[in-house]
């Protein structure tokens, strides 16, 4: 599904260049569950960034199916992110004025759907999501744990192949936690391809894959043994 | 659509729930787009707006070579020369300049404006009745021979109430009873913009009804008989409906071959070779009439409104940089919420739009709110220029045209204060806004700082245009209240009389005269009592052409004013006599004529030679009619407002035409005898047309009504443009002072003293009014010019007026930055640290 070349990402600072990425080389499979781990700094979320193409400031190579993003346009970059990607974040990004109902409806309205196909879509998401009885509440009338579903509702809607989550869990209790956790690997089971971020090995456990991140560099990948090996020689 | 309608949702919910901007933004914008809309109304009512006729571009109306068409005038058996020659699809109809009438509606006469038309003008103008018939072509058929009156919709309404039995009511015009046979149309208010007569007669009734207003000279016209038998009297003026575009060059042939006709046998009578060619050059012309003419009242009142026009233009662009600091300020409190929708999708054209929408909307709150500042200003201003009683009449019924001009307003009014910070507002690096989470970004906050730091200065230069104009008007009112008309304001009253509607002959004249001053005389606190043909500082002139023994008379360059007055006017009005004497009781009909003459006449004709025992007449034949006996101060007679021109007074009991005002000096206030000498004119004849009495001061007051309309309008704009751009000064202070408080804070944990910090705050409010008043100068500079016609007694460059500003905008502006400087030196280094 994704391939990473030789990806590459540094700030310019005035102590000179600033690099928060060195040379990822990744491969995701469609249907993998990814955990990105690695501690503050690592460039768990620069990654996810690069993924989600919200960054387009790197360097390298960068395939999603066989399509050659790193030789596409910003516009271009923008719309395949609007057909293929979710994003969820930890503090859920709900927007305060719009009600549940019309926050999961958002990245519909940025597509060409009609109204009514857009309401189907709506209603159904509401449904399977268990929230038919809070669509006109306001995300600020919610729980923690409820505004995460909202954010995993509206990154869902639209049916993405792949989903990414920086540290999905990261402002909920634990058993909040739990209830998204399952509820992403339901969302795996049913083809979403997934990559997370995350500090917490519990949450990591419920991914078939984990990526360790260090100083911009990958050190670890539980699909690729040798990579560990390689960074164990190093040390 | 649909993305549209969820935008204006989601935009109404943004307002209610930021309910201080929307608050301060709604108020801006209302009074921003309503002054604009109410102005524009007036503009459009009298500049723009076609008469409520069918067709109004078929109609047309004749223009003299360079006169303008409400300069041009012609006789009734010119009308009906041309009426037979303009044949096919032409329909010639006349009508006279709207007059003044004693009229009685079944109560109390009253002084009303009425106007004489022919039997088709309502069908040429193509104007439809509300009720009964308009005039057709029988009641013009004979001289006096159809005694019926179409009144108008304003006047059934007000004076009977829409009774609809009005139709057979009786109206006396001028002691002339008449039958009211219909009502016109509801928005049809005349075919003269800013004149709305109350009634339409005949113009074969002339005679019955006593209109007086003509254009003719010399001894042919017999004014005290029928007009419509008189070629020489020439007082209507042609409306033309020409059907066909291809039937104009004909209509134009028409008209002149009869207009030629006239001219001919005009020549004929004139000695002067010259002035015989200049008449034989004279041809008329047709120019489009379908918003019929303009009333010179209206004239006067144009141009004042559209400099107010431009006034409420820069109000607006003042508000909209206020709105657009409020927007930028803003716009860092919604990254997050951008940053959500760019990384679910959205596109920042498709963002671009939705913050668009809020602005649009908002302005369109504004523009309904803004319909009261828009109404209040269509009330008060055809009111305040006024400089009688009663409003300016205006047809100001919103058109299509103020419907478009105020939804073009509102949406270029949104888009003006929203797109620049839509634009930055919605490029926002994704990552960032949503790391952030709506704190306070310093990303690009330098360019963000500049541009608000333009709009304030750009306000701020605005702002003192409009300052600089509120100068000029109310220094221009102040100069000419403070300006000596040359006559004595204080302790007279002016009684509007007017003999010529009472229908007196001569003799009944002469007598009612005598006895007029002589009852008014003995009434106690009575000092001296005087007639005059002409109201004083009531823009009222007659001029004639003057021929002096020995001085060459170019054409149309010796022309005086007249005025006949009786024997105590001068003492009366307190006009000095320099030299000679006044008028005496010697001075009678059968005694030699002599004259009274001003300080420009004898500078102007006599070149200052001493004007006493000097001659001069209306005929380069009789240049020895009258002899100068007396030379008097010049006043502002005519006008107030315009300097004195030549002027010849004739004495009333040599010349004894009617009269329009009775002049009473008092030893006290004058108001209070105005009863009295009301009464005293009562008990000498109940039918002699008594209209409203004021005391000279009023007068002069009311002849200045317009300058003290754009006085007081701009001082409101002034203050407000100023108020709006300290507004947004304090805005961009206090936002900037948020900004930096960690900054400020580590300064004073560092040693800074408040001063220090005030200074560097401060610094920052002198650096913007410093930009800004340097460009406000320049634009004060080059706009006042176009201003200049409109000032009185200083310079559109006034320094006074130019310095006057700049402090007041500086001392302003100061005060607007301090409090936010205030709060700057008492920020807690502890706490901002903690903010950082």
């Amino acid at each position: 599904m994704i391939q990473l070349k030789n990806l590459e990402r540094s700030y310019k600072s005035p102590a000179g260049q600033f690099w928060v990425l060195r040379r990822i080389n990744l491969e995701i499979q469609e249907g993998e569950f990814i955990t990105i781990m690695g501690p503050s700094g690592a460039g768990k979320s620069s990654l996810l960034n690069v993924l989600a193409l919200l960054d387009d400031a790197w360097q390298g190579e960068y395939w999603f199916r066989d399509q050659p993003i790193h030789d596409l346009k910003r516009k271009q970059r923008a719309e395949v992110t609007k057909r293929n990607v979710g994003m969820v974040f930890q503090s859920y990004h709900l927007l305060d004025d719009l009600t549940v109902r019309e926050n999961i409806d958002l990245p519909l309205s940025y597509k060409d759907i009609p109204h009514k196909q857009r309401q189907g879509m709506v209603a159904d998401t509401l449904d399977r999501f268990q929230m038919v009885a809070k669509k006109d509440l306001f995300p600020s009338q919610l729980s923690g744990g409820q505004q995460q579903l909202v954010g995993i509702a509206r990154a869902v809607i639209h049916k993405p192949a792949l989903l990414l989550a920086d540290e999905p869990t990261g402002n909920l209790h634990s058993s909040q936690a739990q209830e998204i956790m399952d509820l992403f690997r339901e969302l795996n089971q049913q083809g979403t391809t997934i990559v997370q971020v995350t500090h917490s090995d519990a949450n990591a456990a419920y991914g078939s894959r984990t990526i360790q991140l260090r100083d911009g560099w990958m050190v670890g990948d539980t699909a690729n043994p040798e990579l560990q090996a390689q960074e164990a020689v190093k040390q | 659509m649909t993305g549209i309608f969820q935008d204006v949702r989601y935009a109404l919910r943004q307002l209610r729930k930021n309910p201080g901007f929307t608050a301060v933004a709604v108020l801006t914008l209302a009074l921003g787009i309503g002054a604009n809309t109410g102005i524009f109304t007036l503009v459009n009512a009298v500049l723009l707006k076609s008469l409520p006729v069918t067709k109004p571009e078929q109609l047309f109306l004749v223009a003299e070579n360079d006169w303008r068409p409400a300069s041009v005038r012609f006789s009734w058996q010119t009308f009906q020369s041309a009426r037979i020659a303009v044949t096919g699809k032409t329909e010639l109809a006349a009508a006279s300049w709207p007059g003044r009438f004693y009229a009685s509606f079944g109560g109390e006469p009253e002084m009303v404006t009425g106007q004489l038309v022919s039997g088709n003008f309502f069908q040429a103008l193509g104007t439809g009745s509300a009720l009964g018939r308009l005039l057709g072509e029988n009641d013009d058929r004979i001289a006096d021979g159809s005694p019926v009156a179409v009144i108008s919709y304003g006047c059934w309404q007000r004076r009977f109430g829409l009774d609809r039995n009005v139709i057979g009511r009786k109206l006396v015009v001028n002691g002339m009873p008449l039958q009211i046979v219909g009502v016109a149309g509801r928005d049809f208010m005349g075919a003269q913009v800013g004149a709305a007569p109350e009634f339409w007669i005949p113009a074969t009734m002339q005679a019955s009804v006593r209109y007086a207003q003509h254009y003719s000279q010399g001894d042919t016209a017999k004014t005290g008989e029928p007009w419509v038998t008189q070629p020489d009297i020439r007082w209507l003026q042609f409306f033309i409906r020409v059907t066909a575009p291809a039937a104009m060059a004909q209509t134009s042939a028409a008209l002149n071959q009869v207009f030629r006709g006239e001219l001919e046998r005009a020549a004929a009578t004139i000695s002067d070779p010259q002035e015989r060619e200049a008449l034989l050059r004279r041809q008329l012309r047709l120019v489009p009439g379908g918003r019929g003419l303009t009333t010179y009242a209206l004239e006067d009142f144009s141009k004042p409104l559209l400099a107010l026009m431009a006034m409420v233009g820069i109000i607006l662009l003042i508000a909209c940089a206020n709105l657009a600091n409020l927007l930028f300020a803003r716009a860092t409190a919604r990254q997050r919420e951008i940053a959500v929708r760019l990384s679910l999708g959205a596109t920042r054209s498709r963002l671009v739009r939705q913050l668009l929408v809020e602005c649009v909307s908002l302005s369109a709150i504004g523009t309904m709110l803004g319909g009261a500042v828009a109404y209040w200003l269509t009330e008060v201003l055809p009111r305040w220029a006024s400089s009688g009683t009663t409003p300016i009449p205006l047809n100001l019924a919103a058109d299509s045209r103020v419907l478009l001009f105020s939804t073009l307003l509102t949406v270029f009014t949104g888009i003006a204060f929203g797109l620049a910070p839509a634009l930055q507002g919605t490029r926002v690096d994704p990552i960032h806004g949503l790391k952030n989470s709506g704190r306070m970004s310093a990303s690009g906050s330098a360019h963000r700082w500049s541009l608000k730091q333009t709009l304030v200065a750009a306000q701020v230069a605005l702002s003192l245009v409009l300052l600089v104009g509120t100068g000029l008007f109310v220094r221009t009112l102040h100069n000419f209240t403070a300006l000596d008309p040359g006559f004595d304001r204080d302790h007279l009253l002016t009684v509007r009389i007017d003999t010529h509607l009472g229908g007196y002959s001569q003799a009944q004249r002469s007598s009612l005269y005598r006895e007029l001053i002589t009852r008014v005389e003995t009434l106690p606190g009575v000092r001296a009592a005087s007639l005059l043909s002409c109201e004083l500082a009531s823009g009222c002139g007659d001029s004639s052409d003057i021929y002096l023994p020995g001085v060459p008379h170019p054409n149309g360059e010796t022309a005086a004013q007249e005025r006949r007055v009786s024997q105590e006017f001068f003492a009366t009005t307190g006009i000095p006599i320099l030299r000679g004497r006044s008028f005496a009781d010697s001075d009678t009909e059968q005694s030699p004529k002599v004259a009274v003459a001003n300080e420009a006449f004898v500078r102007d004709f006599l070149h200052g030679k001493d004007p006493i025992g000097q001659y001069y007449g209306y005929d380069a034949n009789n240049t020895h009619q009258f002899e100068i006996v007396g030379l008097v101060k010049d006043s502002r007679a005519n006008d107030v407002r315009e300097a004195a021109p030549p002027t010849i007074y004739h004495s009333l009991s040599q010349d004894v035409v009617d009269v329009e005002s009775l002049n009473v000096r008092t030893f006290g206030d004058p108001a209070q005898l105005s009863a009295q000498i009301r009464e005293a004119v009562r008990s000498i004849d109940p039918n002699l047309p008594l209209g409203a009495s004021n005391t000279l001061t009023e007068v002069v007051s009311n002849s200045l009504s317009q300058q003290r309309m754009i006085a007081r309008l701009t001082t409101i704009f002034g203050l407000l443009a100023m108020g709006l751009a300290c507004l947004g000064l304090y805005g961009v202070m206090s936002y900037t002072v948020a900004r930096r408080t960690a900054e400020l804070g580590i300064r004073l944990a560092l040693g800074a003293t408040r001063v220090a910090v005030l200074r560097l705050v401060l610094n920052n409010v002198l650096v913007v009014i410093g930009a800004g008043l340097a460009a406000g100068v320049l634009l004060s500079i080059l706009s006042v010019r176009a201003v200049s016609s409109l000032l009185f007694g200083l310079s559109p460059y006034d320094p006074i007026t130019l310095a006057a500003a700049v402090l007041a905008m500086v001392l302003v502006s100061i005060a607007a930055g301090l409090k936010p400087a205030w709060r700057a030196t008492h920020v807690d280094p502890t706490e901002a640290l903690r903010v950082e």
